[in-house]
């Protein structure tokens, strides 16, 4: 361990588990309505059709309830070495939200898991902050779900799961979600993959069949979101808002950004909404986490990758993605990244991101609750 | 040097014509002169991205977008130099790309005396120089 400064981890994954956990969260009209025609269950929520792999955690035996089901068992984990002073909640299964073919539904379910969020644990711990999430079926109803539940003050950025509607981010007619966001300076994020059987595949080609194809192919998603994103002038619009990629790795970006930029030269007049090369944006207005950091063969190839970026400390956000298998501690990235960026990587980045003032104390709990984090 | 180029009314308005400058030694450049609001304008027929013939492009309107809403502006004062290639757009006052300006084409200034247009050229070496519409090239702007 040679960084020995505080860590802010930006993809942490609080798990629902059973979604009937929301069920008390969800009004009363709609629990009558699930009683009615489903003898109260809940429609299925699908995540990713690849059960097995999914299911691996950072330790084995245990699952995935066990380790992130709840902010005791949660931050006794994250928390327990006090490396990590703030951790950003992401979601896991609920990922699958815009899944759903309801749309009314879909947007209470995300009511429903926000307020989870917020009781269950923003309130119960400072040093979880959230995510809003919504579902992407209906803009306007979900850019009121970011202005109610982003007046929270742990509730630091908007979080857009597989696109519910089949059109790509940049589309205008989620404009009211960008504009929410902007309104309220919240960065949004989005995730990785998040391949259900009612949304656009992870694979722009078509359908998947193996987790093993998924998980090389799951950057596809961001690609597509942040071409669409960055072509629509999304970002010039809304000057308060930031992108965060969720999941995907990094080593994809430097290509991508040649291709387009060399491309906009030529098609400035058909996306006249982009203002400037398409890489000077995403320099500014981007932001990954550096979980799952692409396994380059050493060090130096890691360097090399970075050298491809404006800024090569500034893109990496440090996330775990506890509790995942494919978990990373700050001890593990630091056998890739160079020292020097360790600073910017696991503290300064997010910082800048989520606007924590500069030297800003670190959140802490009462000494009573103390006994909960052991 | 100035190099006449006759009346401007021989350059159709808003249209591409490729002009060969002949020296003594024969044919040494070749510009591309088009009309525009009965001003002229001249560039070499060579992009300076990757060479592609100037001739070929198309003026095209320098469309630009609204700030909200999909609505898109179209200055038409001074309509833009696209390169059939690659698509590149170049200011014809600065031969500047619209992108990059780093990239810029070589222009010529055109002065108007007497009914007359003659194209300025900075070269000292060359004496002699003349100017001949390149009628088998000389096209209206083509589709790119």
């Amino acid at each position: 361990m040679t960084y020995a400064s505080p860590v802010i981890d930006c993809d942490v994954h609080h798990v629902l588990g059973a979604q009937q956990r929301l069920y008390e969260y969800l009004p009363r009209g709609w629990r009558d309505h699930l009683e009615g025609n489903s003898q109260g269950l809940m429609p299925v929520m699908t995540r990713t059709p690849f059960a097995t792999p999914y299911q691996a955690t950072v330790r084995q035996g245990e699952s995935f309830e066990s380790l992130a089901g709840d902010a005791d068992a949660l931050c006794a984990e994250i928390f327990s070495d006090g490396r990590v002073e703030r951790a950003v909640l992401t979601y896991s299964d609920l990922r699958g939200l815009n899944g759903l073919r309801r749309p009314y539904y879909a947007a209470e379910v995300a009511q429903a898991a926000n307020r989870w969020t917020t009781d269950e644990w923003l309130e119960k711990d400072p040093r979880l902050f959230g995510s809003v999430i919504v579902a992407t079926h209906l803009p306007e109803v979900a850019a009121k779900e970011i202005a109610r539940a982003g007046q929270h003050p742990q509730m630091v950025q908007v979080i857009l799961t597989a696109s519910a509607m089949h059109a790509t981010y940049g589309h205008p007619v989620y404009e009211p979600i960008f504009k929410a966001a902007d309104d309220l300076g919240l960065p949004v994020a989005i995730c990785d993959g998040t391949v259900g059987e009612h949304t656009p595949p992870a694979g722009s080609g078509g359908m998947l069949s193996y987790w093993a194809e998924y998980n090389v192919l799951r950057a596809q998603t961001h690609m597509t979101h942040v071409v669409s994103v960055l072509s629509s002038g999304t970002l010039d619009r809304f000057p308060n808002v930031r992108l965060v990629l969720l999941g995907g790795g990094l080593g994809w970006i430097p290509g991508l950004m040649w291709r387009f930029d060399a491309d906009y030269r030529g098609c400035r007049s058909e996306v006249p909404w982009l203002k400037e090369m398409p890489s000077e944006t995403f320099a500014r207005r981007v932001r990954v986490t550096s979980n799952p950091l692409d396994p380059a063969p050493d060090r130096a190839a890691m360097r090399e990758l970075l050298a491809c970026f404006e800024d090569p400390a500034a893109v990496l956000v440090y996330s775990s993605g506890f509790p995942y298998g494919t978990t990373e501690s700050v001890d593990d990235i630091e056998q890739l990244l160079d020292a020097d960026l360790l600073a910017r990587v696991c503290h300064e980045n997010a910082r800048e991101l989520y606007g924590w003032p500069h030297g800003s104390s670190a959140p802490s709990i009462p000494a009573s609750e103390h006994r909960s984090m052991a | 040097m100035r190099v006449s180029l006759g009346p401007p009314e021989r350059f159709p308005e808003g249209k591409l014509t490729t002009v060969d400058l002949r020296g003594e030694e024969g044919v040494f450049d070749e510009a591309v002169v088009w009309r525009w609001h009965d001003r002229l304008y001249a560039v070499r027929n060579y992009c300076s991205h990757q060479g592609g013939p100037l001739c070929r492009g198309r003026l095209v309107p320098r469309v630009t977008a609204d700030r909200e809403g999909g609505g898109l502006n179209s200055d038409g004062d001074v309509p833009l130099l696209r390169c059939p290639w690659h698509r590149w757009e170049f200011d014809p006052a600065t031969g500047r790309a619209i992108v990059d300006p780093a990239v810029r084409l070589k222009t010529w200034p055109i002065t108007v005396e007497n009914g007359n247009a003659f194209l300025e050229i900075t070269s000292t070496r060359r004496m002699n120089v003349t100017a001949a519409i390149k009628t088998d090239a000389s096209r209206e702007g083509g589709h790119s």
